[in-house]
């Protein structure tokens, strides 16, 4: 699809690292799971499969079959891994994060949970 | 591990709004977690979250389908579109023919819809009845009926609620010094507006017409009179002499009625309010609502025989006719032309075989046109597109194809009404938010659509990659299916067109029949009702001194009108023979001025005067085999039982005075100078216009400069198959379009089967073959697809065509060459459709046709 100018959404950047973090792990069941801990919050499947659509849409993820044994219904897991264009996406984000929070105090708040 | 059992709840609503690829992966995470959750807090907790985890999740899945099938659709439309531009030609043939078809359905619905509407506007349409006799020996009915027979039913009867008597009239309207001829000038009884629906918009409906010096007149009429000052309170002049006072405006008549008028008057100014001799009113009943009619003559019935009462074989005859049967039951006797129900059945019978035709085309088409794409759907197999989505994407083609049809169709309607609206003399509108259209456009779009979608998106879909890419999928599976659709829509086209072709030849029969009566060169001058009538004579000899004018004679319905039917009484009738017959009355010079061929007497009517004590008649041969009658002449008769006796003038030759729908029968001529309506001249002329302003002229002269009404007595027998040249009329523009959709079928296969062929083409090319040959291996096929239609059509066609004409006495043979004619003509216009097509494939390079792919 080629270049998408618009920025990660912070579910988006979230999800993205969440899957460069489980490498071979990275699939349905445990992609939720560690978003919701991330986040402090449940994380449904329906935004999960949501959200997944969009980044394979923009081509900043990719699918292979997994190794592991088949499920019950004989079927493997699909792995997902940060495409090319979602690393580099993700430094972007990094880079305006580090712009943006650059020389910030501690502002006494605790973060709590996502801006979504 | 065989007892984790999710709740099912998950399963359904996932199947239900995910796409396919995605629900497997989403099933399995939901069991492997709750798995999970099950060995670590136990089954309570783990459903409990199963439950939670789904509902939470729905709102998500909604939005991502939505999402999904949106992103699908713009695909589809982009492929469509391109698809589209690829073959222009084709897929506007492919679409625009299915758009005619269905504008053509949609208008013989809403035609035929109106013809079912007719009467329904009043409230008490169901209990309505109109008595109507019937002639026992041909069946045929008539529907007038005598005064007296309605207040006598009424009175001996509780089940009739009410009644209302009609009578036709004319007349002579004036308000201050303007003055009309007025045709729709009708007595009626008060209850009309009880009984009916018939709207009053200022004055009140239940007294309106009680009073004999009353008249209601429509809003048009108001206008027409009155201007815009109200009309309620003024004064209208009849025939000069009386006067009556406007008691009521109502609304003009809905055009779907049987019986339209301009102005009524009280039924008690009926002449013959006590006549039992005289039939020239129509009766309506009303009756209650747990009578039927059936019951109703039963007890009429009983009754008759038990008083005795006069007339007893009348009630055998009578029978009590559905307001709403009316407009289509041809009476004689009706004011309006009516029309057979076989015809609407006709019609939709044809719109839907049109629609048919069209479909059919819109799924040859497709298919065609989807082999073609047999490879692109390999090659997209191959690079892992899923059987569905290729599926999806056919049929999500041609149902957009198909409903972009229906857009067009509506917008071909709305142009196509008015023009249709003219021919039929009606005023159909199409309303585009009507529900049912809709919805019926919607339902046929989509079954169109996926219809003609699916056989290419089930059969390609299905078919391996591999051996669709090496190119052995073969195009013949399809060809002969093809064929076949092909065939039945010559064979349709075929039948359409001889039918047209006969009810146009029965038309044109029908006009140019020696009736027996010389109808061509008369002109027919309306006399209004006053002192003028005692002027017949002058009137006839002045008009005779233009040079232009044969013959002139006064006689009172004009030819081919209504004609009315009366109690006749003759020397040796008994109580129980009772006869009707047609009655002209008419003067003297009447005969020769029509050129009727009499077969005895003739010589007696020069030396006929006028003798009011006693009438002279002349019968027609009918009329003398009804009687049964060996010799006529001096035979006493009457044509209304006491009140005209006289003897029989003479008797003339079986003409056609009514329609051709019917047999000849008897027909009355009682000679006299009174009730004289109209004046007859034949005129021999080379300038016609000139003609008419002379006479004009002379009518000024004489009659005082009142209003010239004249008409041509042909154009007034033309009128009596008014019914069936709309028919025929319909009918043509049926079968021209029937065959345009057809050869525009034909011309999508004929391209693509040539293309299909170019490489066979060209290989028979280098071996040798001419031009004409391949062209002649071609047009071959085509011609025995022909034959075989015409083979299936001509039996078709001559079944219903000998079906249709047994509706008219006087018909045409059925022609044999008609049928040759048309099957020549559809194999032309089948040759025209494929030709260029063809010719073109034939005349290419074979090199380039080797090297295609």
């Amino acid at each position: 699809m080629g270049q998408n100018s618009k920025e990660l959404t912070k579910i988006e950047e979230i999800l993205l690292l969440s899957i460069w973090r489980l490498k071979d792990d990275a699939y349905g069941v445990k992609i939720r799971q560690h978003v919701s801990d991330i986040i402090q919050k449940d994380f449904s499947y329906g935004h999960l499969y949501d959200a997944l659509s969009q980044l394979e849409k923009k081509e900043y993820v990719s699918k292979k079959l997994g190794d592991q044994n088949p499920n019950k219904r004989g079927r493997r897991q699909k792995i997902y891994s940060v495409s090319k264009l979602g690393i580099e996406a993700l430094e972007k984000a990094r880079e305006v994060n580090e712009v943006i929070w650059k020389d910030i105090p501690k502002l006494g708040f605790s973060t709590e949970g996502s801006n979504e | 591990m065989s007892d984790i059992n999710p709740p099912k709840i998950l399963y359904y609503l996932v199947n239900l709004f995910s796409r396919s690829e995605v629900t497997d992966r989403i099933l399995d995470d939901f069991e492997e977690e709750y798995e999970q959750i099950f060995y670590e807090k136990g089954k309570k907790s783990a459903d409990s979250w199963y439950r939670k985890q789904a509902i939470k999740s729905i709102p998500r899945f909604i939005k991502f389908s939505i999402y999904w099938g949106i992103v699908m659709l713009k695909n589809y439309f982009k492929l469509t579109v391109r698809n589209f531009l690829r073959n222009p030609v084709h897929s506007a043939i492919n679409v625009g023919g299915l758009a005619l078809a269905l504008a053509i359905c949609i208008i013989i619905l809403l035609f035929v819809q109106n013809e079912y509407s007719y009467d329904n506007f009043h409230t008490n349409a169901d209990r309505i009845y109109r008595i109507i006799n019937i002639n026992e020996k041909n069946s045929q009915t008539f529907s007038g009926t005598p005064a007296p027979l309605a207040p006598l039913l009424k009175a001996n009867f509780e089940q009739i609620e009410n009644y209302v008597r009609i009578g036709k009239g004319v007349g002579m309207l004036k308000v201050g010094d303007r003055e009309f001829f007025e045709e729709r000038l009708f007595i009626a009884d008060n209850s009309i507006f009880d009984v009916f629906s018939f709207k009053m918009l200022f004055g009140d409906s239940k007294t309106a017409l009680s009073d004999k010096n009353s008249i209601v007149v429509s809003a048009t009429m108001a206008k027409k009179y009155f201007g815009d000052s109200e009309a309620l309170g003024k004064t209208l002049t009849l025939d000069g002499k009386d006067q009556f006072k406007v008691t009521g405006v109502f609304e003009d008549i809905q055009k779907n009625s049987h019986i339209h008028f301009d102005f009524l008057t009280s039924f008690e100014r009926c002449k013959n309010l006590n006549r039992w001799g005289n039939w020239n009113y129509y009766t309506y009943l009303l009756f209650d609502a747990q009578t039927s009619p059936m019951d109703f003559k039963n007890q009429m019935l009983a009754w008759a025989e038990e008083t005795g009462i006069n007339g007893g074989k009348m009630y055998n005859n009578m029978n009590f006719q559905e307001l709403k049967k009316i407009h289509f039951e041809y009476d004689r006797n009706n004011l309006e032309p009516s029309i057979n129900e076989i015809y609407l059945d006709v019609f939709m019978a044809v719109a839907f075989v049109v629609l048919i035709i069209a479909c059919i085309n819109f799924m040859n088409l497709s298919t065609a046109k989807s082999a073609h794409r047999a490879k692109e759907v390999g090659l997209r197999k191959v690079s892992g597109a899923f059987r569905n989505q290729i599926m999806f994407q056919f049929l999500g083609e041609s149902v957009i194809l198909a409903f972009i049809s229906n857009l067009l169709a509506i917008g071909l309607t709305l142009l196509f009404v008015p023009v249709f609206n003219t021919i039929t003399e009606k005023t159909l509108t199409l309303n585009i938010f009507d529900p049912k259209l809709l919805i019926g456009l919607l339902i046929l779009g989509l079954f169109t659509g996926l219809v003609s979608g699916s056989y290419p998106a089930f059969i390609l879909s299905s078919y391996k990659p591999t051996k669709v890419l090496k190119g052995r999928f073969s195009t013949k599976n399809f060809s002969s299916f093809r064929n076949i659709l092909v065939v039945f829509q010559f064979s349709a086209s075929i039948s359409l067109i001889i039918s047209t072709l006969l009810i146009n030849s029965q038309l044109e029969f029908m006009q140019k029949k020696n009736l027996g009566i010389n109808k061509e060169n008369v002109i027919n001058i309306s006399l209004p009702k006053n002192d003028l009538i005692n002027k017949l004579e002058l009137l006839k000899t002045e008009f005779m001194k233009l040079n232009s004018v044969t013959n002139a004679s006064a006689h009172t319905y004009k030819p081919g009108d209504a004609t009315r039917m009366h109690g006749i009484y003759w020397d040796s009738k008994t109580k129980d023979d009772v006869q009707s017959m047609f009655i002209h009355f008419v003067d003297k010079d009447f005969i020769s001025t029509m050129q009727i061929d009499m077969l005895e007497g003739g010589e007696r009517l020069k030396e006929f005067s006028g003798n009011n004590s006693e009438y002279a008649y002349i019968l027609n041969e009918a009329a003398v085999d009804a009687l049964g009658w060996e010799s006529a002449i001096n035979n006493r008769f009457s044509a209304m039982g006491k009140d005209t006796p006289g003897y029989v003038l003479g008797v003339m030759k079986n003409f056609n005075f009514r329609s051709l729908h019917h047999e000849m029968a008897p027909l009355v001529f009682l000679v006299a100078d009174k009730w004289m309506n109209n004046i007859s001249l034949r005129i021999s002329s080379d300038n016609l216009p000139e003609t008419i302003n002379e006479i004009k002229s002379k009518w000024d002269e004489l009659s005082g400069g009142q209003d010239f009404k004249y008409s041509f007595m042909d154009e007034g027998f033309d009128k009596l198959y008014k019914a069936e040249k709309i028919s025929g009329d319909i009918g043509s523009i049926f079968t021209i379009f029937s065959i345009i959709i057809a050869c525009m079928g034909l011309f999508g296969l004929a391209s693509y089967t040539a293309e299909q062929r170019t490489k066979e083409i060209g290989i028979r090319k280098t071996l040798g073959a001419s031009i004409y040959k391949i062209l002649g291996l071609l047009f071959n096929e085509i011609f025995l697809l022909v034959i075989i239609a015409n083979v299936i059509a001509w039996p078709v066609a001559y079944y219903f065509a000998s079906e249709w004409l047994t509706n008219f006495a006087f018909k045409v043979e059925i022609n044999i060459l008609l049928f040759v004619y048309s099957a020549f003509l559809v194999f032309l216009f089948a040759i025209i459709s494929v030709a260029y097509r063809v010719f073109e494939v034939a005349k290419a390079n074979p090199i380039d046709a080797l090297k295609y792919e």
